[in-house]
């Protein structure tokens, strides 16, 4: 009987970005996130997201209706999609990981570190705290020392890039 | 419109995420970014490395606190200024961590953290090496038993059992070779399995000692056999890990270099593999320089503020 219901007339659900724009989308779309899902247990249907930015929340959503169709079969096709979501620029990556986390989507948070992991590798510290904007608060002692128990990459090694 | 939020203000859950998913290398450098990045990669362990299953090596000497980490995986060569293991002596390594003899001291060691456990003293003064050692899990665990054998006096072995439960001191046991008509002597690996230390002699020998009934037993490996009642090593066992590699080209290192190695067990793809010990020469004619290194797993394990090895 629910199930009918549910194919005849869909629950839709209002999203309201941090820039105050409003997304329409499915309830079962949107209950992936464990943030949205709790207010619609407690009869929400319009959710703002004070944390969330309209940029970050296209990709979300487009990233939710993927994997809320998850079948068998397009395992490979999510795999792409998955893919190409996470091929992006640290800054978009910094939103949508915050934005992941404030959702409680699990499974984009994971994905999310783990890139931003990958993409740190070979870094020197440095260049790390350069992409992420990030004073050094260790006073030049401090810095010295973890310099020598850090494992020093022989002459070269190191990626300075910024991307 | 695009935030101005700055990446240091990311949530210490994120961070401790970003952490877990990183390397040993990459997490040394990641604690090296800021304050707030150390303190959130508190947990991180380099589990990831766990994950590929070829240890580095380890090279150190007794000359200098400087080491070279060589991963196989990537060809890559680091130095690490590790002062623990200036002097010292690895006896066993397993799972990440070392067990180190220095100056009569014992200790479980994690070389890139730099945690450090000390055990209970040997009561002899001897020196135990050559010889080897092994521990049954992590010596954060309950269960740890730590197992060090050495050749005493001609042909007696003596082998040092502490069980982080039990005794506070060490438990010895002795296998006379010479009482039982049979030739055991130089140690070059053990593992353990299932409540078993197994440590691998010259010419194909197998001495077991089994914890529950503290019984020796002494073995001949074959590698085939008709015979049904031959039994199977619970485990797989490599010889000559570094020279077969040609691990002294792919670290740079000179042919007057020497170097005494001390194996590891780990998990590969489909049983438990024991890397033996190894002693690599240096080329005749030059004078050679000694070093010593180990095989481990890049792990990076640091011990709650209230650890104490007495339960």
């Amino acid at each position: 009987m629910a199930s009918t219901t549910e194919t005849k007339q869909k629950k839709m659900l209002i999203l309201k970005s941090a820039d105050n724009d409003e997304f329409e989308i499915e309830e079962s779309v949107g209950v992936q996130s464990e943030t949205i899902k709790n207010l619609v247990e407690d009869g929400f249907t319009f959710v703002p997201l004070p944390n969330v930015y309209t940029k970050a929340l296209i990709k979300i959503i487009d990233y939710l209706k993927k994997h809320a169709n998850k079948t068998d079969s397009n395992d490979e096709e999510i795999k792409t999609f998955d893919k190409d979501f996470v091929n992006t620029t640290f800054d978009d990556l910094f939103e949508l990981v915050s934005a992941a986390n404030y959702l409680h989507i699990s499974c984009l948070m994971n994905m999310l570190c783990q890139t931003i992991a990958d993409r740190i590798k070979d870094k020197s510290p440095e260049a790390v705290r350069k992409i992420f904007h990030i004073n050094c608060d260790y006073t030049p002692e401090e810095e010295a020392k973890i310099r020598k128990a850090n494992a020093q990459a022989f002459e070269g090694q190191f990626d300075e890039s910024l991307d | 419109m695009v935030s101005l939020r700055a990446w240091c203000d990311l949530p210490s859950e994120i961070l401790r995420e970003i952490a877990n998913g990183l390397g040993l290398v990459d997490l040394l450098g990641f604690r090296g970014v800021c304050k707030d990045w150390r303190s959130a990669s508190f947990t991180a362990s380099a589990l990831i490395e766990s994950a590929c299953d070829k240890p580095c090596f380890l090279l150190h000497s007794d000359r200098d606190e400087k080491t070279i980490l060589f991963n196989p995986s990537t060809n890559k060569n680091y130095t690490i200024n590790i002062p623990e293991l200036k002097e010292s002596t690895c006896l066993a390594s397993a799972q990440g961590w070392l067990l180190v003899s220095q100056k009569g001291h014992i200790f479980f060691f994690c070389p890139f953290s730099r945690a450090k456990i000390d055990l209970p003293p040997l009561l002899q003064e001897s020196v135990i090496s050559p010889g080897a050692a092994v521990f049954t899990s992590p010596p954060w665990s309950v269960d740890c038993v730590t197992a060090i054998i050495y050749e005493k006096d001609n042909h007696i072995m003596e082998l040092n059992v502490l069980e982080r439960g039990g005794s506070s001191s060490w438990m010895k046991y002795e296998y006379d070779c010479k009482m039982e008509q049979k030739n055991f002597s130089v140690v070059k690996g053990a593992t353990s399995h299932d409540g078993c230390f197994y440590f691998m002699g010259d010419k194909n020998k197998l001495l077991t000692f089994t914890l529950k009934d503290k019984r020796f037993e002494l073995y001949t490996i074959v590698y085939e056999s008709k015979n049904p009642n031959v039994e199977c090593l619970p485990f797989r066992f490599k010889e000559k890990c570094f020279s077969r590699n040609d691990l002294k080209k792919q670290m740079n290192l000179g042919d007057d270099v020497a170097i005494s190695t001390c194996g590891t067990s780990y998990s590969g793809s489909d049983s438990e593999i024991l890397i033996k010990n190894e002693n690599i020469e240096a080329m005749e004619g030059t004078e050679a320089q000694h070093f010593k290194g180990v095989w481990i797993q890049p792990r990076f394990f640091q011990l709650p503020p209230n650890y104490s090895w007495s339960l």
